[in-house]
């Protein structure tokens, strides 16, 4: 049996990449290797992902390794991405590129990554959010309400503009603050997204923590470094 | 295509295999009838479908979420924590019911004992039941309002955002 819906949202997420490549090519790596240097961190961090998420659920879940691939039963975002981001750093090492260039080279790819499987939601389950007299009625509901998985996916793409507007000056402060930014957006949205209960989800609690120590640190960031320093590019970078 | 490429072909292709169908679709078009009746007091209890369609009628009155699953089936294991969580947390003011279907007594026992279900099971030994309700696949959620009403299907494992919606909604 397929999961119809993750896979349509993952056809959208490569489609997406597939598309920046040709319009927005990255300026560290040969655009048509642009699959090849996201393959690595993707899958070593959805794996982690995974595993994490299955830690920290119920260990007895390994009892059945096969559950490992059963993406739907949930990943945990914040060790999947962390992952993948010390993945693509250490493979920019190798390559002779400074990481954090790397990483800010491919951050808009991601962030516009990201907006795609949010905007997917109404290709899953439904986009869901606090209910509103304009929005749309996931299936099963009698009110119709504010689509967030819409509304962050809009402020994510926006987020990966910005981020590749401001190549290459003060990097680690945009990078810093283009994950700050996943993080509040993740936070914020999850007051409104129902779940059972009234308490904060683990990974709501993960996103807020995220989030602040990611301000506090683009705070620090932006008075000791500035927010204009270019970066040296390596020899063959493209401006 | 470089290696990496196929391994990434290949690996989606596993995650896409492995999964079950997830779909919504608006509610079953089984309609419960017949004299209401109770739930049955021992656990993993064999009914038909009419025995299992007095036992929705009898639930009417809150809304009812009907899981159809079984001990085989990866997509049921993952979700059925989740159910738990459900059902302890809406208490009273919604009926949780699952169903074991295509599956073995005792290992569909297992299965409520290895993740502690607490909400009531039945057995579906013939598979009338799925049969009445027109499974398409394992595991399959119905959530049912308080008339008896089919709301919603969801082929595939549902998630804690749906299923709050839904019962949610249902509850206000």
């Amino acid at each position: 049996m397929i999961d119809r819906g993750l896979a349509l949202s993952v056809g959208v997420v490569v489609l997406v990449v597939v598309i920046t490549r040709r319009l927005r090519p990255p300026r560290t790596i040969e655009p048509r290797s642009l699959l090849d240097a996201l393959i690595p961190p993707v899958l070593v961090g959805g794996l982690v992902g995974r595993l994490t998420y299955m830690a920290l659920d119920d260990l007895d879940s390994f009892v059945h390794v096969r559950d490992v691939l059963i993406i739907r039963g949930g990943v945990e975002f914040w060790a999947a991405l962390l992952v993948g981001i010390g993945v693509a750093a250490r493979r920019a090492s190798r390559d002779g590129c400074p990481p954090v260039l790397r990483l800010v080279d491919l951050a808009p790819v991601a962030l516009w990554a990201m907006a795609a499987y949010d905007a997917t939601c109404l290709l899953r389950e439904g986009c869901f959010g606090p209910e509103s007299p304009i929005g749309l009625r996931p299936t099963g509901l009698g009110q119709p309400v504010i689509p967030l998985g819409l509304l962050s996916a809009g402020l994510l793409v926006v987020a990966g503009v910005v981020v590749r507007r401001r190549w290459p000056h003060a990097p680690l402060t945009t990078l810093v603050a283009a994950l700050t930014f996943v993080a509040l957006v993740r936070a914020i949205a999850s007051f409104w997204l129902p779940k059972f209960g009234s308490l904060l989800t683990r990974q709501h609690v993960e996103s807020i923590v995220v989030a602040a120590a990611g301000m506090a640190a683009t705070v620090v960031l932006v008075f000791t470094h500035g927010l204009s320093q270019p970066h040296d590019r390596p020899d063959g970078v493209d401006r | 295509m470089s290696f990496r490429r196929r391994a990434a072909v290949a690996a989606v292709s596993l995650v896409v295999a492995a999964g079950c169908t997830a779909t919504t679709s608006g509610g079953t078009t089984f309609e419960p009838s017949g004299p209401p009746a109770e739930l049955p007091s021992e656990p993993l209890a064999t009914v038909d479908a009419d025995q299992f369609s007095s036992i929705l009628v009898g639930l009417r009155g809150r809304p009812v979420v009907v899981n159809v699953w079984a001990s085989w089936c990866g997509p049921c294991r993952v979700e059925a924590p989740l159910l738990d969580e459900a059902a302890a947390e809406y208490g009273e003011r919604v009926a949780f019911l699952g169903v074991a279907s295509r599956d073995e007594r005792g290992a569909a026992a297992d299965f409520i004992e290895q993740y502690d279900l607490d909400y009531p099971n039945l057995f579906d030994a013939d598979g009338e039941v799925r049969e009445a309700l027109g499974l398409r696949g394992f595991p399959t959620t119905y959530v049912f309002d308080a008339e008896g009403r089919g709301r919603a299907t969801v082929i595939g494992g549902i998630g804690e955002q749906q299923l709050a919606a839904q019962l949610d909604d249902l509850l206000e």
